[in-house]
C-alpha cells in the first residue's frame, strides 16, 4: 500500500518534470539536433538546389569541396582569426581587468568603459568600424598618417576583421575576468603583499592561476565563435563577396547555402567547421586537467 | 631584535551610509566617521609575547593590521625598531601574518605554500629546502609537503599557514585569530603548540583574539580592547585580579564575575555599604580613596568572582534560593536568587561537601570583603586600581 503510495507520487512528479523540460526539449530539437542531423545526412547525400535529398552520395561532397580552390584560403583564414584573436583577447582583458582589479574613485567609470563594446550590436559597430577605417574619410588613416585600405586591401582585410573581433569581445570578457580576479579572497592577496612576493610574481603564481577557470572560460567560447560564427561580421562588411582574403569556412557555407543553394558544400563546410572546433575543444580539456585549479 | 612602539596609533573609516531613496528617487548619502581604534600606545619589547584581546568590533584586528601595513595610519605613529613605520610598505617591514582562514594559496602544494615567499631571497635551491623541511618538521607537517591544502584537516591547514610565517624567520610575527576556526579540542592542543613554538622562534609577536583562556596562557601581555581604546594592558594575572574597569572585569573570567549595584555611605569611622539587608564595613584601602570624594552617598558596583564565593548550607552571611546548577565535570555552577539578584556561584568538584544543589533549595554563602571589587557606577572604573600596588 505504503509502496503504492510512494510510486504514484514519483510518476507523477516524473510526469511533472518532463512538462517542464518540454519546452526547452522541443526548441532545442526544432532549432540544434534536427539542423544538426540534417546537416550529416546533406553531407553524403546528392541534394538539389531545393534542399530535397536525391539519394547517397557517399564522400563526392567532401572531395568535391577539399578540392576547391578557394577552401584552403577559407580554412587558413579561420585559423588565423581563431590563433591570433583568442590569445589577443585573453591578453587585453586580462591587462585590462588587472589595471582595474582595485576599487577606486572613479573605478566605474572606465569598468563602463571597458565593457561598453558589449552594449554595441554587430551591425553597428561593423558600419562604425567601416568608417573609421575607411580609406578616403575614416579617422583612423587621418589620425596615424597612414595610408592603408584596412578593410578594402586584400593584404589587410583579414587583419582589419581580427582587429573588429577583439573588439567586439571585450566587454564581455572583460567582465568576467575582473569579477574573477575580485572573487580571489582579500585575505590571499593580503599573504602575499605580507611575503613581500613581487608584482610579476603575484601576477603569474598566485593570480592567474586561481583564475584559471575563468581564462579556460573564456578561451573555449572564444575559439568556439572564432571558428563557428565569425562569418555574419564578414559578410556585413562586405568584403568576401569581391575578394577572398577574408573568406572563412563559416562565410563561404553561408554563401554556398543561402546564395548558390549549393546544400552539399554548405554541409561539408559546416561540418569541417564543427569537427576542428571540437578536436580544440577536446584538446584544450585535456591541458584543463593540469593547468586549471577549480578551488576556493 | 625588534620592539614595536605605537604612538597615538588611530585608525578611522569613513562609512556611507545610503539612506531612503526608492526605484526612481536619489540615494542620500551619508557619510559618516566610525574610529576604529583610538590612541592606540604601546611599547612592545623584544621576543616579547602580546596579545590584543576584546569582543568583536573592538579594533584589535585593525591594530594588527596597521602594524602589518596591510590598513593605513591615520594618525598617530607606528615603531619598528625605532624606524618609523607609517608610510613604509608591509613587504619591507619584516613581519610575518597568520590569518584566521590560513589564506593559503590553495593551486599550491604545502611544500610550495611554504616555499613561495623565500624562494626569491635564497638563491640556494638547497637552502630552501632544507628551512622548509626543518619548519614542517617542527610543526609536524612533513608527511604532508606534496599535498594541496584542500587535502588537509584545519588543524593541518594551520599549521602550514604558521609554517609560511616561520620559514621567513621574521622580526615580528602577527597572528590573527589563528585558532577560532578550529574546534574545541584541536584549538586546545594547538595553543600549547604555540606555547612550545614560541620559545623556539625568535620574534616578537602579536597575536589577536577574543578568546581569554589564549590570552591568559599565551600572553606574556594582555592588551584588553573595547570600541577600539585601550581598557586595559597588564599581565596576564594582574587583568585578572586586578582589572581596571567593570568591562575587563566582566570580560575576563569565566563563568563572568557577579555585579551588585550598592551605595557606600559615610558613616562616623568610614565607609558603609549595605548588602543585601546587611550593613558592612568597607576595608581601609576603599574609605581612604572614597573618602577623597566629598560625598555622602557614592552609588558603586560591587564585583565578586563565582571562585571566591563560598557555599554552606548553613552559618554563610547570605541566603540565596538555587535557581540552576551547572556540572561541567570538574566544577560546579550553580546560579541563586538573593533577593531578586542573580549571584552565580562555582565550587570546585574537589571539594564539593555535603550540600544539597538541587532547585529551589536555600544555600547560604558568604566571601571575604578583601576579595571584592568596587567600580565607580558612572564611568565604570576600579575605584581601588592603581592605589597602593605603584601601577
Amino acid at each position: 500500500m505504503g509502496n503504492n503510495v510512494k510510486s504514484l507520487k514519483k510518476r507523477r512528479d516524473n510526469r511533472r518534470v518532463f512538462l517542464l523540460l518540454l519546452p526547452i526539449t522541443l526548441f532545442a530539437i526544432a532549432f540544434v539536433y534536427f539542423p544538426f542531423i540534417r546537416t550529416i545526412i546533406n553531407a553524403f547525400s546528392k541534394v538539389n538546389s531545393k534542399g530535397v535529398v536525391k539519394g547517397f552520395a557517399g564522400l563526392e561532397n567532401f572531395i568535391y569541396t577539399y578540392s576547391r580552390k578557394d577552401f584552403l584560403p577559407a580554412l587558413r583564414h579561420t585559423l588565423t582569426i581563431a590563433l591570433v584573436n583568442v590569445p589577443l583577447t585573453l591578453v587585453i582583458t586580462l591587462s585590462l581587468a588587472l589595471l582595474s582589479e582595485k576599487k577606486r574613485k572613479f573605478s566605474s567609470v572606465y569598468e563602463t568603459m571597458f565593457t561598453l563594446p558589449m552594449s554595441v550590436s554587430m551591425s553597428a559597430s561593423c558600419m562604425i568600424f567601416k568608417s573609421m577605417f575607411s580609406p578616403s574619410v575614416g579617422f583612423i588613416n587621418y589620425f596615424f598618417s597612414l595610408k592603408l585600405g584596412w578593410f578594402e586591401s586584400s593584404d589587410t582585410a583579414l587583419f582589419s576583421c581580427i582587429i573588429l573581433t577583439v573588439w567586439m569581445g571585450i566587454g564581455f570578457d572583460y567582465l568576467l575576468m575582473l569579477s574573477a580576479l575580485r572573487g580571489i579572497p582579500k585575505s590571499v592577496m593580503e599573504a602575499t603583499k605580507v611575503d613581500g612576493i613581487s608584482l610579476p610574481r603575484r601576477i603569474f603564481f598566485v593570480e592567474i592561476p586561481l583564475i584559471s577557470p575563468t581564462i579556460f572560460y573564456i578561451f573555449c567560447t572564444n575559439l568556439v565563435l572564432c571558428m563557428m560564427t565569425s562569418a555574419p561580421m564578414i559578410i556585413i562588411m562586405g568584403v568576401s563577396a569581391e575578394s577572398s582574403a577574408t573568406n572563412t569556412l563559416m562565410s563561404m557555407m553561408y554563401q554556398s547555402g543561402f546564395s548558390s543553394s549549393d546544400y552539399g558544400l554548405a554541409a561539408v563546410l559546416s561540418l569541417t567547421a564543427f569537427v576542428l572546433t571540437l578536436l580544440f575543444t577536446i584538446l584544450s580539456f585535456m591541458t584543463e586537467r593540469r593547468r586549471v585549479h577549480y578551488e576556493a | 631584535m625588534a620592539s614595536i612602539t605605537l604612538k597615538n596609533v588611530t585608525k578611522v573609516y569613513t562609512s556611507s551610509q545610503s539612506v531612503g531613496g526608492g526605484l526612481f528617487r536619489k540615494n542620500k548619502e551619508k557619510k559618516k566617521d566610525v574610529v576604529a581604534v583610538k590612541d592606540f600606545s604601546m611599547e612592545i619589547k623584544d621576543k616579547e609575547f602580546v596579545v590584543l584581546l576584546g569582543p568583536s568590533g573592538c579594533g584589535k584586528s585593525t591594530t594588527l593590521r596597521m602594524i602589518a601595513g596591510l590598513e593605513e595610519i591615520d594618525r598617530g605613529e607606528l615603531y619598528i625598531d625605532d624606524v618609523l613605520m607609517n608610510d613604509t610598505e608591509s613587504k619591507d617591514r619584516d613581519v610575518a601574518m597568520v590569518f584566521q582562514n590560513y589564506a593559503l594559496y590553495p593551486h599550491m602544494s604545502v611544500f610550495d605554500n611554504m616555499a613561495f615567499a623565500i624562494r626569491k631571497r635564497i638563491p640556494d635551491k638547497k637552502e630552501v629546502d632544507r628551512k622548509v623541511r626543518e619548519a614542517a618538521g617542527i610543526l609536524g607537517i612533513s608527511e604532508y609537503l606534496d599535498r594541496k591544502p584542500r587535502e588537509l584537516s584545519g588543524g593541518q591547514r594551520q599549521r602550514v599557514a604558521i609554517g609560511r610565517a616561520i620559514v621567513r624567520n621574521p622580526k615580528v610575527m602577527l597572528m590573527d585569530e589563528p585558532l577560532s576556526n578550529l574546534d574545541a579540542k584541536l584549538r586546545n592542543q594547538m595553543r600549547s603548540e604555540l606555547l612550545k613554538l614560541r620559545k623556539r622562534i625568535d620574534a616578537t609577536f602579536v597575536y589577536v583574539t577574543h578568546d581569554q583562556t589564549e590570552a591568559m596562557t599565551l600572553g606574556d601581555r594582555v592588551v584588553v580592547m573595547k570600541d577600539g581604546e585601550v581598557m586595559q594592558i597588564g599581565k596576564p594575572d594582574e587583568i585578572y585580579s586586578n582589572p581596571a574597569s567593570l568591562f575587563v572585569a566582566t570580560f575576563i573570567g569565566n563563568p563572568q564575575m557577579n555585579v551588585i549595584p550598592v551605595s557606600a555611605y559615610r558613616k562616623s569611622e568610614g565607609f558603609y555599604i549595605n548588602l543585601f539587608g546587611k550593613e558592612l564595613a568597607l576595608g581601609v584601602e576603599y574609605s581612604s580613596t572614597l573618602s577623597k570624594r566629598n560625598e555622602s552617598f557614592i552609588p558603586l558596583m560591587l564585583g565578586i568572582r563565582p571562585e571566591y564565593i563560598t557555599l554552606d548550607d548553613g552559618g554563610g552571611l547570605f541566603e540565596g534560593e538555587v535557581m540552576i546548577s551547572e556540572h561541567t565535570g570538574n566544577s560546579i555552577i550553580v546560579h541563586m536568587n538573593v533577593d531578586g539578584t542573580e549571584i552565580v556561584a562555582l565550587e570546585e568538584e574537589r571539594n564539593r561537601r555535603e550540600i544539597n544543589y538541587t532547585q529551589d533549595s536555600i544555600l547560604h554563602f558568604s566571601f571575604s570583603l578583601s576579595d571584592v571589587y568596587l567600580f565607580d557606577a558612572v564611568s565604570g572604573l576600579n575605584i581601588t586600581y592603581g592605589v597602593g600596588n605603584g601601577q
